[in-house]
């Protein structure tokens, strides 16, 4: 029994990751393949690699975008997301504080809806919200500015990074704070001496988090960006080679996306590794 | 701990500090609800032709819109079932991953990242691929094992069956790590006991690990369904054969232009999706 039940999880857990390596590796290796191979009706288990569709993705399919080239997509991409996590985590650090802190029945009446709010930003469709907000953002002229998108993400960031830093806060065992405060700390001092070193932690897991989610943003992006402040997942949207029908080719270049996605990613893993888990466990706590 | 008049007037610099936060969120909470009000009720285009006003107009033309109402039924469907299975799914494996090694364990949290990563155009594409009727790889077994294929892109509830496989793909690891966060809150030897009892594991799962889980589980189902709410880059490579609501709301506005109709459809989606979390956050209150 003891065997049996050992060897049917191995098995399963052999085969989970079968399935989700599987079409992964398998989109990496076709988009080394030649297009004849990647057609043919039987697969094609040796073939000499091209890097044509790695050439068309940085060099020759920007002729597909308005006057730039992927790799500054890329930048646009990594200024975005880089900001607006940051700009989330800094914005948050004092409310989550306070949430923390204050006990009174009219602050908790207003914070919690509060936090349900940021909340429902992330959650609601992103087209419920886009198509009113295009409409604001061409009156004030942030369309298609770095900046309009940067306010949108750090928005939308807040959903992950109020709720884990407020339930971090409150975490921080009573004994550390008295003794703070009966030494004659201020709550200022408390906030930027003690409590931010002490949630540090949660703030690198839910750093990662939110600059995923924002690299990847395509829905908002595509509505809000034409040219100056086009990111990379739009820009792959536009160098989709034409006629757009999803045939051999473009699934090659879907391929050489990929890398772009999945490396970013695995790096915050690799060295974030023991947050991911944390990060989660904060989320759903709180 | 006590506040006292010291200390809360002692919170006025953090005080200050909060406020840039709560002004962006209220402030662009109301910004985008005036904008979406206003914008439903009228015809805008996409054009930048001058509106008219016609009131409720945009909300009758949805209820007897064919094409939402049949976006709403798939949605419903394939909300049901990828929710479903990946919560079942999800459940099994992560107690197959707790239950292993702490190197297999951290191994398995990579490995889980890969999907969550890429984004879903790509594994759209990927999907579609998979299955392609002339070299996808999917049908190239199934053929060599003399299973007839169809083609999924003529065969829209079989397209839709996919979108579901894809979604599954994507979303069963966060159900995962979500409930390995969720074991890791709870004591080890409540099932260990149960083990040695001989209890097989589907029974330890679901005598022991789904009620004391009970809040992690009713968290990842609404997420689920949420986000399922929210696919659109994942029909991009179906090219047309399937539809669900945020996709056609997408179509509605960016190529027929009707901005003033779409903003229309995405304020009853916006109460669709808004009433669900309402009342997970009703049955979270009772807990």
């Amino acid at each position: 029994m003891p065997f049996f039940r050992h060897f049917t999880r191995v098995v399963g857990l052999a085969v989970a990751a079968a399935i989700v390596v599987g079409p992964i590796a398998w989109t990496l290796i076709e988009s080394f393949k030649s297009e004849e191979d990647l057609i043919s009706s039987t697969p094609v288990w040796l073939f000499a690699p091209t890097l044509e569709p790695y050439r068309y993705l940085l060099v020759s399919g920007s002729s597909f975008l308005p006057g730039r080239s992927f790799v500054q997509l890329l930048l646009n991409s990594f200024v975005v997301a880089g900001s607006s996590s940051i700009a989330a985590v800094l914005l948050s650090l004092p409310l989550a504080f306070l949430i923390s802190r204050v006990r009174s029945n009219w602050f908790s009446r207003f914070s919690t809806p509060l936090l349900y709010l940021s909340f429902a930003f992330r959650m609601v469709p992103q087209f419920s919200i886009a198509i009113p907000l295009l409409n604001v953002y061409r009156t004030l002229g942030l369309t298609d500015t770095l900046f309009g998108l940067i306010l949108l993400y750090s928005v939308l960031n807040l959903s992950i990074t109020l709720p884990v830093f407020s339930g971090a806060f409150s975490r921080i065992s009573p004994e550390v704070n008295d003794a703070a405060l009966l030494d004659g700390c201020s709550q200022s001092t408390l906030f930027l001496r003690i409590a931010i070193g002490s949630i540090a932690a949660n703030i690198f897991s839910a750093l990662p988090l939110a600059f995923l989610l924002s690299w990847n943003e395509l829905p908002y992006a595509r509505i809000l960006t034409r040219s100056d402040a086009l990111t990379a997942p739009v820009g792959v949207l536009m160098m989709i080679p034409p006629p757009k029908d999803f045939d051999a080719e473009v699934f090659q270049f879907m391929g050489s996306v990929a890398i772009f996605q999945i490396l970013p990613a695995m790096i915050l893993v690799l060295l974030l590794r023991r947050f991911v888990l944390r990060a989660w466990e904060d989320y759903i706590v709180d | 701990m006590k506040v006292n008049k010291r200390q809360g007037s002692d919170l006025l610099p953090i005080q200050l500090a909060s406020i840039p936060a709560i002004v962006v969120v209220v402030l662009t909470a109301t910004v985008i609800l005036y904008s979406a009000l206003t914008l439903s009720a009228t015809n805008a285009k996409l054009s930048n032709q001058p509106a008219e006003f016609v009131g409720v107009n945009n909300f009758l033309a949805a209820t007897e819109d064919q094409q939402f109402i049949e976006s709403l039924l798939s949605q419903a469907l394939v909300t049901t079932l990828s929710v479903s299975i990946e919560i079942s799914l999800g459940l099994l494996l992560s107690y197959a991953i707790y239950k292993s090694t702490k190197r297999v364990q951290s191994f398995a949290i990579v490995m889980l990242v890969i999907p969550l990563s890429i984004s879903q155009i790509v594994i759209g594409s990927i999907w579609v691929f998979l299955f392609n009727h002339a070299f996808g790889l999917v049908s190239y077994v199934l053929n060599s094992l003399s299973i007839r294929t169809i083609d999924l892109m003529n065969d829209p509830s079989a397209a839709l069956l996919l979108v579901v496989l894809a979604d599954v793909w994507q979303w069963t690891p966060l159900v995962i790590i979500i409930m390995l966060a969720g074991m890791r809150t709870l004591q080890r030897n409540i099932w260990d006991a149960a083990e040695i009892d001989g209890a097989s594991d589907i029974a330890v799962i679901r005598r022991i690990v789904v009620p004391a889980l009970r809040p992690f589980i009713i968290i990842a189902i609404v997420l689920r369904i949420l986000e399922s709410l929210k696919i659109f880059e994942l029909l991009i490579p179906f090219q047309g054969t399937v539809s669900l609501p945020n996709f056609y709301i997408f179509t509605q506005s960016f190529h027929y232009g009707e901005l003033g109709y779409a903003s229309a459809l995405g304020l009853l989606l916006f109460i669709l999706s808004s009433s669900i979390l309402i009342v997970f956050l009703r049955i979270r209150g009772e807990r």
